[in-house]
């Protein structure tokens, strides 16, 4: 593990860009976007609708859906579950999420 | 779509491979469904991109170990279908599952249930904020990201996985501030004939041990997390001891500067589907809550259903694969195949399962927590993520006079979030309990009902594509 970075040294192939927030950030192809947000340093995912709490990736398998974010204008995608693409717009949720386009 | 088949196997772990490899070796076809993407359930859980799985191979050789497992979905009689979420087994017997976006269902002869186990959830105080993550998502980023949590860690917990979870980090390269194990420190030796039948696991044991102790990790029996301080994500964590009474001694807390808490307090068994199948269970602290009843060839109190695994008491992999075998032979042997191999097999692996179970009894001896987790509760405290209510809410309701699950699920809508009660039944049944008087299996937990996760609506009505919109 280098200090400036979470993710263990070693190639770690294709790189894939996407967005957090609007800002760019590098991944990996294999990555889960929960991976690489921790990755960059990034633990939370979405913000409560009742308590506008912030919350975040918390059981990595799918089951408690706290790692919900918006994705390419789709809230609750679980950012455990779901591989980063080029391009991918990753924002984060608040409650609910933007309404679904019909 | 519909079909016949010999066996459905719910969960692609180590359960479910290893009894799709069993029973299509005596000649039954299998059709294994699994929620994830790649098999291997959690613990061979593997890196998605060929580049990642290269990467720390030294501590991380799940795609290796799995190799032989996976073999079984090569076989001709194996059918495999990943991103396959059941949500229905109907009385008929057609078990229906989304895939896609698309619904489609088959009827098995028999079934095979292998869902494993989730985290235990405990709540503390500071609990849901960012960067205090289970054990298991620990692993997960290790095992199939190659990255670690965060730059300060403290593991907390109850169990041997902490333990694990602890050491991996430490072989990464990750630092980790301490290690809690809620138990008090206690003497193996007095465990000492269980823990040698099984020397290989108990190696593995005491090598995580000894990394953590290598690598100058304080490891402190009788010590628990009792805050994460932070305000968007973890900054800090409050520790404190246990005295030998179980009370928690806050005189004495500390706080630690930490990034992330690895929080594992065990397993709970995900038995969602064995009881909305209708399966009876019962309720056993040791094997990590309610289980389904099994005979001795692990088939369930509905006939032609099995579960194998972490599902049925979580007990590490080992178990996981014997009783995989166990169930993969016996179900052939229902559907008549391959009668006298099936049954040699299933003697060999019941007599090797006796041996283990004689650890794991030996393992909880060494585990026992303190009295209650319940302390670490205040009012602010949330029990339920999902629909956000805190413990002091939940104690109004229980003061009102909801002292039943389905009572107090009703009035404050815990345990209907996304998540299906799998965050906060356990503690729910345990407030209840407390309020009562009453032992824990005396609990009645809600049985779950179709569907036994969030699948879209649209997928149900079968709108191949369309969005996502949530059922509850
Ligand atoms: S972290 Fe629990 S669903 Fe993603």
């Amino acid at each position: 593990m280098s200090n400036s970075s979470l993710r263990l040294d070693g190639d770690r192939g294709r790189r894939v860009d996407i967005t957090v927030d609007g800002m760019p950030c590098s991944a990996f192809e294999g990555e889960t976007i929960a991976g690489a947000l921790f990755a960059a340093g990034r633990a939370h995912s979405r913000h409560t609708p009742i308590r506008d709490a912030v919350r975040g990736y918390y059981c990595g398998m799918g089951v408690c859906w706290e790692c919900a974010l918006v994705v390419d204008g789709r809230p609750n995608v679980r950012a455990c579950m779901t591989l980063v693409q080029t391009g991918m717009r990753i924002e984060t949720q608040a409650g609910f999420g933007p309404p679904m386009a019909p | 779509m519909t079909a016949t088949i010999d066996i459905a196997i719910i969960g692609a772990g180590p359960a479910g491979l290893a009894a799709a490899r069993q029973a299509a070796r005596h000649g039954a076809s299998v059709l294994i469904l699994d929620d994830n993407a790649l098999p291997g359930g959690q613990y061979y859980r593997q890196a998605a991109s060929p580049a990642l799985r290269q990467i720390a191979r030294d501590v991380f050789d799940e795609s290796e170990r799995a190799a032989p497992l996976l073999e079984a979905l090569r076989d001709a009689r194996v059918r495999y279908l990943p991103e396959a979420t059941v949500f229905a087994l109907f009385p008929d017997g057609v078990l229906a599952y989304v895939r896609n976006g698309q619904t489609e269902s088959v009827t098995p002869r028999s079934v095979i249930v292998a869902t494993g186990a989730t985290e235990r959830p405990v709540p503390f105080p500071g609990w849901t904020l960012p960067g205090v993550i289970g054990a298991g998502a620990a692993q997960n980023l290790m095992k199939s990201q190659r990255v670690v949590p965060g730059c300060c860690i403290l593991v907390a917990g109850n169990g041997p996985l902490a333990l694990l979870a602890a050491a991996n980090l430490v072989r990464l390269g990750a630092s980790v501030v301490e290690v809690l194990e809620a138990a008090q420190s206690r003497s193996p030796w007095r465990h000492i004939s269980g823990l040698v039948r099984e020397p290989a696991i108990l190696l593995r044991g005491i090598g995580y041990r000894t990394t953590l102790l290598r690598h100058g990790v304080p490891f402190r029996d009788g010590h628990v997390v009792v805050e994460a301080l932070g305000r968007d994500r973890v900054e800090a964590a409050r520790v404190a001891p246990i005295n030998a009474d179980g009370v928690i001694d806050h005189n004495r807390a500390r706080v630690l500067t930490v990034d992330t808490v690895v929080a594992s307090f065990g397993l709970v068994p995900a038995v969602e589907i064995t009881r909305a199948l209708g399966c009876e269970h019962r309720y056993d602290a040791g094997k990590g809550g309610w289980t389904p009843l099994r005979g001795p060839d692990l088939q369930t109190t509905k006939d032609g259903v099995y579960a194998a695994g972490e599902c049925s008491g979580a007990a590490g992999v080992e178990k996981a694969l014997l009783e995989g075998e166990l169930a993969g032979a016996a179900v052939a042997l229902r559907l008549g195949y391959d009668a006298a191999e099936a049954s040699v097999t299933m003697r060999r692996v019941q007599a090797r399962l006796a041996r283990l179970e004689r650890f794991r009894a030996a393992i909880e001896a060494l585990y026992v927590p303190p009295s209650s987790f319940s302390a670490l509760l205040t009012d602010d405290t949330i029990v339920c993520r999902c629909e956000e209510v805190t413990c002091a809410e939940a104690q109004r309701r229980l003061d009102d006079g909801a002292t039943e699950l389905n009572s107090l699920k009703a009035v404050t809508r815990m345990s209907m979030g996304r998540c299906q009660g799998l965050n906060c039944l356990p503690t729910l049944a345990r407030l209840v309990a407390e309020r009562t008087g009453r032992p824990l299996a005396d609990i009645e937990l809600p049985r779950p009902r179709p569907p036994m996760r969030p699948v879209s609506l649209a997928s149900i009505v079968a709108e191949p594509g369309a969005g996502d919109v949530e059922s509850r």
